[in-house]
């Protein structure tokens, strides 16, 4: 979160500063990508890139705060992995396995090797949810998505937004119950 | 239920969770110690997905970013000064677009084409009148320069090819001075039918401007390179006329007065029923100009034979050509 820079940075963006740009893409990347790849997006990584290059696009119509310009992020996301979705469909592509995780050091093979299960662990349970909770979850916990904001994103009310979410919450936690995922 | 079915137990326990107690979990921090396991499920799910992209990765979508950040900038200034929620949508659609510019299009001729033909008709107020003829004098269009009391017959665009006359048949010289062109004044009108009427003798150098009896002064003026002297200038287009064709001048001396461009003349439009004589013919104008009348009726003595009344028209004689034909036939008494 950039916090109290953030309107000198999205000012800096709106006249095309690329310290602006650079700092919002390293803020919020991430993010994104993690987003796409737990969507099940082909290529989570271009993707991200055409998400940033439309909020370049449409950041002279953006008005609001930090915590609106990370929802409207995860808005144009959720819309890309939707356009990348049907595209797919029409072309499907053989899809080839995620590498190792980023971020772990690989010098800790230990550390590693238990990251990596716990991460695995987290991924499968959010990948065996319904695809309209795990869009729900990850909106919100990625995305700082208010329910409106959820519903507007994926087209349902806030009532049926909160349903979903409950019912995914229930899910984990007796899957977590169930099952023992090492976190 | 079985698998990922949510146990009544799990769902009545979120739902009893307020919406804060909800999105403490989700950011991953429990209010309550059963939910401690989920919030720390969440908490690693956001650390597990929040992965940072590879250098690579990362300075190529940075450089793209870059570069539309450069070629959406120029538009950034004019766009942020519209708020966006009341910004008008912009027409994507190329038909739309079409059909808009069509519409636009559509309007501007509408607008031009009764803007042009009221000023044609000369039924624009008359300074626009007065300013819109002076303008289109220069590309050649003749048009009335106030308003007149009959329509212009002979159409703005002047060629002494226009001539109908059956009296007379217009000669080159005024033909090509322009004077043939339809525009003249009501006056002129009056004067032209006078002339036919009186003279035939002056057919051939006046022919056109009987033609043109339509028209208005205005045109005329227009066209001729003496219409200087005529529209601007009473003094000097008699002065003028008196060298070229006087004869006609004598009868046309003052109609041309009449549909000169000076104001004073125009709105003389008042007539003063000078009479004036020309080939036995006794005309009643409308002329503001006593004086010119004045001279006029001591120059040509009157001959009741024929009488019009005009309404100050103008028929002013620039053709050097006819000067002497006309003088021979009206007198000589132009001026």
């Amino acid at each position: 979160m950039l916090g109290e820079n953030f309107s000198g940075t999205l000012a800096g963006a709106r006249t095309g500063a690329e310290w602006a740009w650079a700092a919002i893409y390293r803020d919020l990347a991430p993010a994104v990508t993690g987003y796409l790849r737990a969507r099940g997006a082909h290529e989570p990584e271009d993707l991200t890139g055409e998400v940033f290059l439309q909020l370049v696009r449409d950041l002279p119509r953006f008005q609001g705060e930090e915590r609106e310009f990370r929802a409207w992020t995860f808005v144009i996301a959720h819309h890309r992995l939707l356009d990348e979705s049907r595209r797919r469909a029409r072309r499907p592509v053989d899809l080839e396995p995620d590498g190792p995780v980023v971020g772990s050091d690989p010098e800790d093979v230990e550390t590693q090797v238990i990251a990596s299960a716990a991460a695995a662990g987290v991924r499968r349970i959010i990948d065996q949810l319904p695809p309209d909770q795990r869009d729900v979850l990850l909106l919100r916990v990625l995305g700082d998505l208010t329910v409106e904001e959820v519903g507007r994103a994926v087209g349902k009310s806030s009532g049926a937004v909160k349903a979903l979410q409950r019912r995914g919450l229930a899910s984990i936690k007796r899957t977590l119950a169930q099952e023992g995922v090492p976190l | 239920m079985s698998g990922f079915g949510a146990d009544e137990d799990e769902m009545r326990l979120f739902a009893k969770l307020s919406e804060r107690e909800l999105d403490g979990v989700l950011a991953g921090h429990a209010s309550r110690d059963e939910l401690e396991e989920v919030a720390t499920f969440f908490r690693e799910l956001r650390i597990d997905l929040e992965e940072t992209l590879p250098a690579g990765v990362e300075s190529r979508h940075l450089a793209a970013i870059f570069q539309e950040a450069r070629h959406v900038q120029p538009a950034v200034s004019e766009l942020q000064t519209t708020p966006a929620l009341h910004r008008r949508p912009t027409l994507r659609n190329p038909f739309r677009r079409l059909a808009a510019r069509a519409t636009i299009a559509a309007v501007g001729l509408a607008a031009l084409a009764a803007f042009g033909g009221a000023a044609y008709a000369g039924a624009l107020p008359k300074p626009v009148q007065a300013k819109v003829a002076d303008i289109v004098r220069h590309v050649g269009i003749s048009l009335p320069t106030s308003h007149h009391h009959s329509k212009p017959r002979g159409g703005g665009v002047q060629s002494g090819v226009q001539s109908t006359s059956t009296l007379d048949q217009p000669t080159g010289a005024d033909m090509n001075d322009g004077s043939s062109s339809g525009n003249r004044s009501n006056g002129t009108q009056g004067n032209e039918q006078r002339d036919q009427k009186q003279d035939t003798s002056r057919s051939n150098d006046r022919g056109a401007q009987q033609t043109d009896t339509s028209g208005q002064g205005e045109g005329r003026q227009g066209n001729d390179p003496s219409s200087g002297n005529r529209s601007n200038d009473r003094g000097a287009q008699q002065t003028d006329t008196g060298g070229q064709g006087e004869g006609r001048q004598g009868n046309d001396g003052a109609s041309q007065n009449g549909t000169s461009h000076d104001g004073a003349v125009q709105g003389g439009a008042t007539q003063s029923g000078t009479t004036q004589s020309d080939g036995g013919a006794e005309k009643t104008r409308t002329n503001g100009d006593q004086s010119l009348q004045t001279t006029t009726v001591q120059a040509v003595p009157s001959q009741p034979e024929a009488q019009d009344t005009t309404t100050g028209g103008s028929t002013p004689s620039s053709d050097p050509g006819r000067g002497g034909d006309q003088q021979g036939t009206d007198g000589g008494n132009g001026k």
